[in-house]
């Protein structure tokens, strides 16, 4: 095995992969491989972003950003000669990656099938790019890949020959996962062979992985699987318990596949994991998760929806020499893996990142640097496709359109013209819905009067314009809005709520109150419907039907940070801080990305008495951006008989026209107190350092 | 006399194409054009074109009665072009500011709306794909180029000239193809900058 010396991280991918069905298995001992990881390390839940589509979420992985910043928007792009669309590439990424960072840190990264990674990067290391699992492999030796599959290029025949054929396993290799596989027709149902193509793809990452993993030095190994998501987008509908829709004769040859893809993948990490010594870090990652159990979409609306099928809470667990034991890891999202690989790799955060590092886990604590970007900087050496090649392809439709308007080239075909149309318009659809909850939602106003200017009948445009026009103070535009959609519309719960958000904003507190109960009345039985409703009884201060609507939606949905924190609110409300407190806790340790919530978990623990900690906790949300002019004079009280110089510099920032940006990551230890150490019971220690 | 291998001029569209075309055949060249497009107030000598080439991906047989004469190909479609036979290709370059322009106005006068992208970045767009299909002519070894700046053409078009002829072997009379360049169809000027400008490319 080829050494680097220093820090190594190996991260490791489960597309989908989900506690809710780890853990079973994890107690009845099959996943051993797993189990070991876990004693010896730190796990959580990972919170995923909108919208919950793969490239999308594994680029933010690997880069700290949302979509916004990163520029991958969806599954495919328009090709650049507008001939029709494609795979997403990694030429329209907007952004470094985290193996580009540690190529200008002189440090090596291997890459195995990353969600959008095609072309391979001239990156310090090896890349095998997702493109080699879209290749057929051929049944003779002669292997050639297309260009790029593989850097350096030198390596590709080597790749090429570690490609698992789907025709290379046999009967034995299917009967893990389908027991009666004998039972089967397979001229009849064809769903065996989608199983064994699914498990020749995820075997072809393996042996590449195995074997650079072997062969090249690296000091960030990233290998990502998608056959969770794969296996469970067929298979999941005949998991345990039947679903009604499923036949009993469709539920006993296939109940145990998804099962047996989990054992597959706790093998397969046992196999990685025999290559990595004690001095290497392992985080396990997924981008969201998966629904096993009762709130399983009807397998029609499965397959038409499938982003639906996916959970807001993927896994996360590490272990490392840095690492702590056996504990958990509370807030963490898909944005922080970047800034926690460069922490432990003692590089520093790009101030540009949108995620934090998981220095609770730390078992030393450090501090780590923080730069402006890494954009920029040493970019001829950060292993970056040169600066022609990398493209916006909704840019490219355009200049490409501008040609055939000119008369020069032959116009595609109206089929590969609507594909490039509808790609582009749901690429767009997409970078909406990542701005959306984000401090630059106001990014989504010009995007969305495009979409709705070109889609007049779709009304989701224009009524989540009309969510960003209330959001932003532009109340008259977005009345005109709201009336301006279908009689028939205006009666849907969602659109009368958004009436009541638009009331509250207008001060009509009657009105609200009318939309709302109307809202009611016409049947709310989505999670997040039931959230609108309970804010806006808060609003109203109509606190026992808050608490009760918001418990609602925690039946519905029990990973449910919005309700928690409404409830934590109505508890503020009713002057009982330390279910405030207990609510609260809970919220941000679903999500860290909740100023909002942090800040309630501020007020609780300040009524409570707990003055240290509901410092830590308005401090979160002013990092995150929380209302700066609510929160500096509240710190500049707290300080005052703690620390007078912070005190004053809290005064002065809470002065009017003042703004100063906080990170959670980058608070000052306050002094020790009397009494340090006692902490409020929950998991605060793990969210508030 | 380079007779077998097939001339063509390429550029983006407004680059100077058919100028470039019009001084071939005033030297001598026979063009393979179909005349589809009439002249107008944009290419008031025409615009020399072969509808056929636009289908090259899926039908080239037009290039069987291409050998000695020359052809107008855009640069979007050379990679398209098959690698069984010898090119030679006069590529025009031209300021992207003053061919986005041209465009635009043509365009307009169409009634059509074109891209709808800042000009600066429809330029970005079209200098990446000037410099892929520049990198992609330079590892094609059945292409010769001969990169020609329309400026210059303008400027000093014997000197233009007597560096084309040559290239092409095609025994053209510069002095003829100087002849017919009229600087007052330069219309799409950028305004003199007060110091030296950097190179289109």
């Amino acid at each position: 095995m080829k050494e680097t010396s220093g820090r190594k991280i190996l991260l490791l991918g489960w597309d989908s992969a989900d506690w809710e069905m780890i853990n079973p298995l994890l107690a009845r001992g099959q996943m051993p491989a797993l189990a070991r990881l876990l004693q010896g390390g730190v796990r959580g839940n990972l919170a995923t972003l909108q919208p919950v589509l793969s490239p999308m979420l594994w680029t933010s992985i690997a880069t700290g950003k949302r979509a916004d910043k990163h520029g991958i928007c969806g599954f495919t792009e328009p090709l650049p000669d507008g001939s029709g669309i494609g795979p997403v590439r990694s030429t329209s990424r907007k952004c470094k990656a985290i193996w580009n960072i540690l190529s200008q840190a002189a440090l090596k990264t291997n890459v195995v099938a990353w969600f959008a990674s095609h072309p391979a990067e001239p990156i310090n290391g090896v890349m095998v790019t997702d493109h080699l699992l879209r290749l057929a492999p051929p049944a003779t030796s002669d292997l050639i890949l297309p260009a790029g599959t593989v850097h350096p290029a030198e390596l590709a025949p080597a790749a090429a020959t570690l490609q698992v054929r789907t025709e290379s396993l046999t009967a034995q290799d299917l009967l893990p996962f389908i027991p009666r596989l004998a039972e089967i027709n397979l001229k009849e149902d064809d769903r065996p062979l989608k199983l064994a193509r699914r498990l020749a793809r995820a075997a072809t990452v393996q042996a590449v992985a195995t074997a650079l993993i072997q062969s090249e030095p690296w000091n960030l190994m990233c290998v990502y699987y998608d056959a969770i998501d794969q296996f469970a987008h067929e298979f999941m509908p005949f998991h345990p318990p039947r679903m009604k829709d499923v036949s009993q004769r469709e539920f006993d040859l296939y109940q145990g596949v998804m099962n047996g893809c989990y054992r597959f993948h706790d093998m397969m990490l046992h196999a990685l994991l025999q290559y990595v010594g004690e001095e290497t870090t392992v985080i396990l990652v997924s981008d969201h998760g998966y629904e096993s159990g009762h709130r399983r979409l009807p397998p029609a609306e499965a397959k038409a929806d499938p982003e639906r099928c996916h959970r807001t809470f993927g896994i996360v667990c590490l272990k490392g020499p840095n690492i702590k034991q056996g504990e958990r890891l509370f807030g963490a999202s898909i944005l922080d893996v970047t800034p926690t690989i460069l922490a432990l790799l003692g590089l520093p955060l790009g101030g540009d990142m949108d995620g934090r590092p998981w220095i609770e886990a730390f078992e030393r604590p450090v501090k780590p640097e923080r730069i402006f970007s890494w954009e920029g900087i040493a970019d001829d050496i950060a292993g970056l496709h040169s600066a022609q090649s990398r493209h916006d392809p909704a840019e490219d439709a355009q200049a490409i359109q501008q040609l055939v308007e000119l008369g020069y080239i032959a116009p595609p075909a109206e089929d590969a013209r609507k594909a490039v149309r509808d790609t582009i318009r749901h690429n767009k659809t997409h970078l909406v819905r990542a701005l959306l909850g984000t401090p630059r939602v106001s990014q989504a106003v010009p995007l969305l009067k495009e979409l709705a200017a070109e889609c007049p009948e779709d009304q989701w445009f224009v009524l989540t314009l009309a969510r960003c026009e209330i959001g932003l103070g532009r109340l008259a535009d977005a009345r005109r809005l709201l009336e301006g959609v279908a009689a028939a519309t205006r009666e849907l719960p969602q659109v009368r709520l958004l009436f009541a958000e638009l009331a509250f904003a207008e001060r009509d507190d009657a009105a609200a109150l009318m939309h709302v109960e109307a809202a009611r009345v016409s049947g709310v039985s989505h999670p997040l419907l039931c959230n609108q409703v309970g804010r806006a009884y808060l609003q109203l201060g109509r606190w026992p039907e808050a608490a009760a609507i918001f418990q609602q939606s925690i039946d519905l949905e029990p990973d449910n940070p919005a309700a928690l924190d409404g409830l934590a609110r109505v508890h503020l409300e009713q002057d009982q801080p330390e279910g405030a407190v207990e609510k609260a806790l809970l919220a941000v340790g679903l999500i860290h990305f909740f100023p909002e919530a942090h800040f309630h978990l501020g007020l609780g623990l300040e009524r409570s008495g707990k003055i240290r900690e509901a410092i830590a906790a308005y401090e979160t949300a002013l990092g995150l951006g929380y209302q700066p002019e609510l929160i500096h004079p509240r710190l500049a009280v707290l300080y005052g008989p703690l620390d007078a110089r912070k005190a004053v510099l809290h005064q002065k920032a809470g002065r009017p026209g003042k703004r100063r940006m906080y990170r959670a990551d980058m608070k000052t230890e306050l002094p020790p107190a009397e009494g340090a150490g006692k902490e409020p019971n929950g998991p605060e220690s793990a969210n508030r350092r | 006399m380079a007779e077998d291998s097939v001339t063509i001029v390429s550029g983006l569209p407004r680059s100077g194409t058919s100028l470039m075309m019009q001084m071939l055949m005033a030297g001598g060249m026979s063009l393979f054009t179909d005349g589809l497009r009439a002249p107008d107030h944009h290419n008031p000598r025409g615009y020399f074109e072969l509808e056929a080439v636009k289908h090259s991906r899926i039908d080239s047989r037009w290039l069987a009665q291409a050998g000695g004469r020359a052809v107008k190909v855009i640069h979007l479609l050379l990679p398209q072009l098959p690698p069984d036979r010898q090119y030679r290709v006069v590529f025009m370059l031209r300021d992207l500011i003053e061919v986005i322009a041209s465009q635009r106005t043509m365009l307009k006068q169409q009634g059509r709306t074109g891209a709808a992208l800042a000009d600066e970045k429809l330029a970005g767009v079209f200098q990446k794909q000037i410099a892929e299909v520049r990198q992609w002519l330079n590892n094609q070894p059945n292409f010769r180029v001969l990169y020609v700046n329309y400026h210059d053409v303008l400027r000093n078009p014997l000197a233009s000239a007597e560096q084309i002829a040559p290239f092409l072997a095609q025994g053209l009379k510069p002095a003829a193809m100087a002849a017919v360049v009229d600087p007052g169809l330069y219309r799409q000027r950028r305004p003199e900058p007060a110091h030296n400008s950097p190179p289109a490319f």
